[in-house]
């Protein structure tokens, strides 16, 4: 669906600290992911309908963490439809919008990571006003 | 992203502190800061009619339009014994609620303390864990829009105190004057979701000081109104003469000062028992004398260790205080790692911080530690650390703040006006 790589690519354009990502449907198909090189965004189906679901019961999360490409994050944030975690020196943003998932997984110290959210952010501001 | 680079060196960011207790401000990338406000603010009705002319305009620079409140800020200004005259605070909850006061402070802070325009100096400012998104929007709009800041940043103070301490990890137990807080802070970040606090710290303390020393039927005499004294044996009368002439003052004037005096008291002789309290071992401490500002003199014995037991033994709490709700330092500690990841708790177990000015009574880190041991499981290594200095544990966010505001990696990461001007004040979700 080459349709949503455009999306991918945004993301991954706006900020240089992003080494994977992907879009999801809400109950954690995959529509587009990174696929150049070791950059492939590696998650299973199984763990991205779980991740999916952590969406229904944000405020549990912290408490749990989640886990993607078999690793676990500590989520340390949470807002409405987004959700942060980290890992040493590696961290994810996932928003959520009406019926996709957008996640970016970056490297880098902490303060990219307002520069990630941002890139993450936008690209579901514009898919929100498409319409998913 | 970044509008603006900073040059760290050229331009000084300020850092200010807005606690309960007292206000911090200050240059970052100094050691301390600047100055230490107390957060009461004495705010003054005007005359009921005619005779304006009589006011002592010259005392101070804030004195308003003639028909309106004057404020008097600071601790030389404060302690004036004034007619007509409220103590009031502008925070609650560890929140700012009183926001002209807090503007007042901020404008006070500017021109009396740090000498410096506004518009000049990026600021950062601090808040609380559990700050409600509204006031951190009002917060981040009366900065740039009334202050006209050139860039802003607002950090929490626990993760600061965290930095202070030169770690990024750590469990915070934060007491203060209005309340104790624990918040677990892992690589830079305040969990906010297992905040645990509680309305216990210094103000609970000098409420039981109070309360033990009426039922002792010692009088607690504000320093404004003796004249003079006269010395007597320990446990005498004492023998001291009213000031004349004084002004008609407020009730909440006369509590201030009371509580000035209970608050030196708490400093000097409270202590507290590093195991849970055994009654045997408190009779036989030592005992410390305290002098009252009226020449009273009486030697405490047991009471010194009783009173602030109630930080971690419920039991000890006298009088009509509502129990629920309430929890003591350890079990908040314990509550709040367990409401996080159960990967983290390792590093937050190894890494508990304590700060806050109440903190500083004798015997504090000790308890917690020993407390904190019975209610861990035996396997996870528990360190309790804190800093050695008063004056590291009163301003442990303001210094984390000036630490922050100094480091090359976070000139990109303030918030200048072009980027408010442009997003309005959800810009202040950028502050993680």
């Amino acid at each position: 669906m080459s349709g949503w790589d455009a999306y991918i690519t945004s993301m991954t354009g706006a900020s240089a600290a992003i080494k994977r990502a992907a879009i999801l449907g809400t109950d954690g198909s995959v529509w587009a992911r990174t696929e150049n090189g070791e950059n492939v965004f590696k998650a299973t189906e199984s763990e991205l309908k779980a991740f999916a679901a952590l969406f229904d019961d944000i405020s549990s999360v912290p408490s749990k963490g989640a886990d993607i490409e078999n690793l676990h994050y500590v989520v340390p944030r949470t807002e409405e439809n987004l959700i942060f975690g980290k890992r040493d020196k590696t961290g994810f943003f996932a928003v959520k919008t009406k019926s996709a998932i957008l996640i970016a997984i970056y490297e880098g110290p902490n303060e990219i990571s307002a520069q990630v959210r941002h890139a993450v952010e936008n690209v579901g501001g514009y898919l929100l006003q498409a319409g998913y | 992203m970044s509008g603006a680079l900073y040059g760290g060196d050229e331009v000084s960011g300020l850092v200010f502190d807005a606690g309960s207790h007292t206000f911090r401000v200050g240059f970052a990338g100094e050691e301390f800061p600047k100055g230490d406000i107390p957060s009461m603010v004495a705010v003054q009705e005007p005359e009921a009619d005619g005779d304006i002319e009589m006011n002592e305009n010259s005392e101070n620079s804030n004195v308003q339009a003639k028909r309106e409140k004057n404020f008097f800020i600071g601790t030389t200004k404060i302690t004036v014994p004034r007619a007509r005259t409220t103590m009031e605070g502008y925070m609650k909850d560890g929140m700012i609620d009183d926001w002209d006061l807090f503007e007042k402070l901020v404008e006070y802070s500017y021109d009396n303390v740090l000498y410096s325009k506004s518009a000049e100096h990026p600021v950062l400012f601090t808040e609380s864990a559990w700050n409600e998104r509204s006031k951190r929007e009002k917060l981040t709009e009366l900065m740039f829009e009334k202050f006209q800041v050139p860039a802003y940043y607002l950090a929490k103070n626990a993760v600061l105190a965290c930095f202070s301490q030169n770690r990024t990890h750590g469990l915070m137990v934060d007491s203060g004057a209005t309340q104790t807080s624990v918040v677990p802070v892992f690589d830079g970040y305040a969990v906010t979701h297992a905040v645990v606090r509680s309305q216990i710290g210094g103000d609970l303390i000098c409420q039981q000081l109070e309360n033990m020393l009426s039922e002792k039927n010692v009088e607690v005499v504000p320093i404004y109104k003796i004249a003079g004294k006269e010395e007597v044996e320990e446990g005498e009368k004492p023998k001291w003469t009213q000031k004349k002439n004084l002004p008609q003052v407020t009730e909440s004037y006369d509590k201030f000062m009371k509580k000035q005096l209970l608050e030196d008291m708490s400093q000097t002789i409270l202590q507290l028992c590093d195991q849970a309290i055994d009654l045997d071992y408190a009779d036989k401490l030592p005992s410390t004398p305290y002098s009252f500002p009226n020449g009273f003199t009486k030697e405490f014995l047991a009471e010194r260790i009783k009173l602030p037991e109630c930080l971690f033994d419920l039991k000890y709490l006298r009088g009509d205080i509502k129990r629920e709700g309430l929890m003591t330092v350890a079990q908040m500690a314990a509550s709040s790692a367990s409401l996080t990841d159960i990967d983290m708790r390792p590093t937050l177990f190894s890494n508990v911080t304590v700060t806050g000015g109440n903190s500083l009574i004798l015997g504090f880190t000790e308890r917690l530690n020993n407390d904190l041991a019975h209610k861990c499981p035996p396997t996870i290594k528990l360190r309790v650390s804190a800093a050695p200095l008063t004056t590291e544990r009163k301003f442990g966010a303001w210094i984390g703040g000036s630490i922050l505001g100094s480091l090359g990696t976070f000139q990109q990461m303030w918030l200048s006006k072009a980027e408010f001007d442009e997003t309005g004040r959800s810009i202040v979700d950028k502050c993680p």
